[in-house]
């Protein structure tokens, strides 16, 4: 199979994705049933997802994953038939195959060959051989043929050809399938659209019984045209798709096909209808439809009499003599005009929700989001000069340009917002495994799965997430005997949670294990060195330090966690992300890490100030408000000024940067506010607020303390964000030194000058 | 692209093997078309060997019935033969193995 090609890699990115989506769905529905779910649609789903995933796997040549999936596949069928009850321990295996059927994916998509890992195969042979024993448990019936062992295992010929005397016989019993009826201009081809993918495609949405190609139209040698398209096809296509679904799959040839759907079934009469509208003429469709068992011979026959005495009068529309003899099911008639509304350009309002998606390639979205970032920043700098300029027209004018401006920003943004649960879905596989793994009963709530964030965030957050959640369950979660004893029940617990809170999202790890041992970290810390032996940190402030690097109250280390690496990458992930983490915790009741994060990292609602005439902007939603700082207090060189009765300490942009210059007469304080503390910074002027893009900090000013990115203003000029997590933590500290930062600066400005 | 080894001449039973290589699609249906016709006339009986043909599709699946119904119309014989796995699923998924009426081979088991 030519692997290599930019069409084939491209394919094999949508197979993965897809395979992702259907794995995940059947993750979401074996749970379901585990919990006691007894909805039969969920098995219809799970063997649709197989089938898909196997017929897929098939045309790529990923024969260990359809050979594996193939036996998932027909236990599922024989479920699905009813032909063995469904217990909790063939869940468990499902499960397991599901996990499997990931890893050999993965395997295979990533390294091209998934037989190439002796352990993933032997793992393969064991799980093969526990679904042929459960395939075995019927005792005759379907399975009778295929309690061969793994390696004699029906080829991989059903996913390859669908159309296999063995799947026939079963439609044969069903009989509810959909009829379709292709018929593709002559030009398709020149299109660049070819027919059979389109039928492979077909696949996605069901499962195809049976495709017979039609070969009358193609003429003689002398007048084929070997670029024109002569063949038709009618297909018997098994789906529990809505006719919407089915029609999406020729979306690409809308024009350039003609397709007449029969849902199940249907009369007759539909049948002989169809047969009389296309070219073939009705004796070799109707020798097709039987040979395809859409239709038996003797309702073709009573068909077509019947026909044929309507012929004989007068000339009545075929829909009237249906309507008349109350032939069609309404639904079929309403079908009938729903598609007609649909060709006169599809309705806003679609009701198969699963067609209502556009796949786009992550890295257009990117540069639309970069273009947009680039228009707010020009929309600034017209609304710039239309306020320079004493025009009030030409002010309103880019007044409403802006709302524009930002609603566009707005939505653009969405686009890239996907829902954070398919992230906390993939747990559910890490705490079974890792429950199983330490001998522990262990229940995952998920909460908020709902809740969106940016595309790019949720792929960062991959990681802290897997250590947090590793960790809550080694070290948070106690052992059975030990949670018995302190009178918890048997079975733990570790809980998900997302939501929105004031413009950023809020991602909750909680157990309710052991909880963090203050005493114990106490000791640890001041054993470390951490803290002095007289010093009494507070809660957040010694919690903190479970996420330095190396610290590790683990009294075992275990091959899961204990180590002390990987809070600290929690951390550093955490804060490259402008977010942050807190912990709550009580002792023998459990612990919940909180992380706090921006919804995007492209675009910041910014309050623009100035020092020394050098525009820096702080994060909005940070700014609690402004006062004047009164010359008495700056005279006196405190670091805190009175608030409403409150100490509010506050530090100098000018000295903190080492701006030199005086300042002026009436200095500002912007209050900020993180984490609960409040804390002052000082600055000449107020600007307002603005919305601007963040780039990233030249190398030169990375690893900076206090600044977190860079932007351009509208007038050109670059602005330094400020990172206020840090400013507060150097207004609070009683050793600020001036030093630090300030002498970083001067270096790097002065780099920066002289590029 | 696929290009019909064009030097062969039909043997002493007046059979001529051809074999097929490559992509059999809408690039080649031209050259295809032109050269396995020529061929076909020019023989008894006709012989694809499809065991290098990597991809069919609707274009080339084309030529292969065109070659059939010209070689009955004649009195001729098309024998598809040596069908890779592409080939013959390509066929098998149309439902255009008894049209042809060749043996397939039996699919490549796992292991």
């Amino acid at each position: 199979m030519p692997h290599n090609s930019p069409d084939m890699a491209a394919a094999l990115r949508t197979f993965a994705e897809e395979s992702g989506e259907l794995l995940e769905a059947m993750a979401s529905h074996l749970r379901a049933l585990l919990e006691g779910d007894e909805d039969m649609e969920r098995l219809h789903a799970l063997f649709r997802a197989a089938h898909t995933i196997k017929g897929a796997g098939g045309m790529f040549g990923l024969d260990a994953v359809v050979g594996f999936t193939h036996l998932v596949e027909n236990l599922l069928s024989q479920l699905r038939d009813g032909h063995q009850p469904l217990t909790p321990a063939l869940l468990e295996l499902l499960m397991d195959c599901r996990d499997q059927m990931e890893d050999l994916l993965k395997e295979a998509l990533d390294d091209g060959d998934a037989a190439a890992d002796p352990a993933l195969a032997a793992r393969s042979d064991s799980l093969g051989a526990r679904l042929q024993a459960a395939l075995g448990n019927t005792g005759g019936g379907t399975g009778g043929g295929e309690t061969a062992s793994p390696a004699t295992a029906p080829p991989p010929s059903a996913a390859l050809t669908p159309a296999t005397d063995e799947d026939v016989e079963l439609e044969r019993v069903e009989a509810d399938t959909w009829h379709l009826s292709l018929r593709f201009s002559p030009g398709v081809l020149r299109e660049g659209m070819d027919p059979i993918s389109f039928l492979r495609y077909l696949e996605s949405v069901g499962r195809i019984v049976h495709i017979a190609t039609l070969v009358d139209n193609l003429p003689d040698a002398e007048a084929m045209d070997p670029l024109n398209c002569y063949f038709g096809f009618e297909i018997e296509l098994e789906s529990e798709r809505d006719k919407d679904a089915i029609e999406a799959v020729f979306d690409f040839v809308r024009d350039d096909c003609q397709l007449r759907l029969l849902p199940p079934h249907s009369r007759i009469a539909d049948y002989i209808a169809l047969i009389q509208g296309l070219p073939e003429g009705p004796d070799r469709l109707g020798e097709i439809l039987v040979a395809a068992n859409a239709l038996t011979r003797q309702e073709l026959e009573l068909g077509l009499t019947h026909q044929r005495q309507f012929a004989g009068q007068a000339q009545v529309p075929l829909g009237e003599i249906l309507i008349a003899e109350g032939m069609t099911h309404p639904p079929v008639v309403e079908a009938a005009l729903d598609r007609q509304a649909q060709a006169k350009g599809r309705p806003g309002k679609d009701k198969g929700g699963e067609s209502q998606f556009v796949r786009v390639h992550a890295e257009k979205l990117d540069e639309l989001i970069n273009l947009v970032g680039e228009l707010v920043i020009a929309g600034a700098a017209s609304h710039l000069l239309a306020r320079g300029r004493r025009d009030r027209r030409a002010q309103e004018a880019a007044l409403t340009v802006n709302r524009l401006v930002e609603q566009v920003r707005d939505v653009t943004l969405k686009l890239r917002m996907v829902e954070i649960g398919e992230t906390f879905n993939r747990f559910h596989r890490v705490v079974r495994e890792l429950g199983r793994d330490l001998g522990k009963d262990i229940a995952l709530d998920i909460t908020g799965a709902e809740t969106e964030l940016d595309k790019s965030m949720v792929e960062k957050l991959g990681d802290p997430l897997m250590h947090l959640v590793r960790n809550a369950i080694d070290h948070g979660l106690e052992p059975p005997e030990q949670r018995l004893a302190a009178g918890k029940p048997e079975r733990g617990r570790v809980r998900l949670n997302a939501y929105h809170d004031s413009g950023g999202i809020v991602i909750e790890i909680g157990d309710d294990g052991r909880g963090l041992d203050r005493e114990r970290i106490l000791a640890r810390a001041r054993e470390r060195g951490l803290i002095g032996e007289d010093e009494t940190p507070s809660d957040p402030e010694l919690y903190a330090l479970i996420f330095e690097p190396g610290f590790s109250t683990a009294q075992t280390v275990t091959n899961v966690s204990g180590r002390g690496v990987g809070m600290d990458v929690v951390k550093k992930t955490i804060a490259a992300l402008r977010g942050t983490v807190e912990i709550d915790t009580v002792l023998g009741a459990g612990t919940t890490i909180r992380l706090r994060l921006p919804l995007t990292l492209a675009i910041i609602e910014g309050f623009l100030v100035r020092v020394e005439n050098v525009p820096f902007v702080l994060p909005l939603e940070s700014v609690r408000e402004c006062i004047a700082l009164s010359a008495t207090s700056a005279a006196d060189r405190r670091q805190y000024v009175n608030l409403r009765g409150e100490v509010l300490p506050y530090l100098r942009l000018r000295e903190l940067f080492a701006l030199g210059g005086t300042p002026p007469r009436r200095e500002n304080i912007v209050v900020v506010r993180h984490q609960g503390n409040r804390v002052g910074v000082v600055v000449d002027q107020l600007q307002g607020e603005l919305q601007t893009v963040i780039k990233p900090l030249g190398r030169l000013f990375r690893g900076m303390r206090g600044l977190s990115g860079s932007s351009i203003l509208g007038s050109g000029e670059v602005a330094l964000i400020l990172d206020v997590a840090t400013l507060a933590e150097i207004a609070t500290s009683r050793d600020h030194n001036r030093g630090g930062p300030a002498a970083q600066l001067q270096q790097g400005a002065s780099a920066c000058s002289t590029q | 692209m696929s290009h019909p080894a064009d030097t062969d001449q039909p043997d002493a039973e007046d059979r001529l093997r051809v074999a097929l290589t490559g992509d059999v699609d809408i690039y080649a249906a031209e050259t295809l078309k032109a050269q396995l016709l020529d061929q076909l006339l020019r023989t008894r009986v006709l012989e694809l060997d499809l065991a290098e043909v990597s991809l069919i599709d609707t274009a080339g699946m084309q030529i292969l019935v065109l070659l059939k119904r010209t070689a009955e119309r004649e009195g001729r014989e098309l024998r598809l033969s040596q069908h890779s796995a592409t080939a013959a699923e390509a066929i098998q998924f149309l439902g255009l193995g008894p049209f042809f009426g060749d043996p397939l081979p039996i699919q490549p088991q796992w292991t």
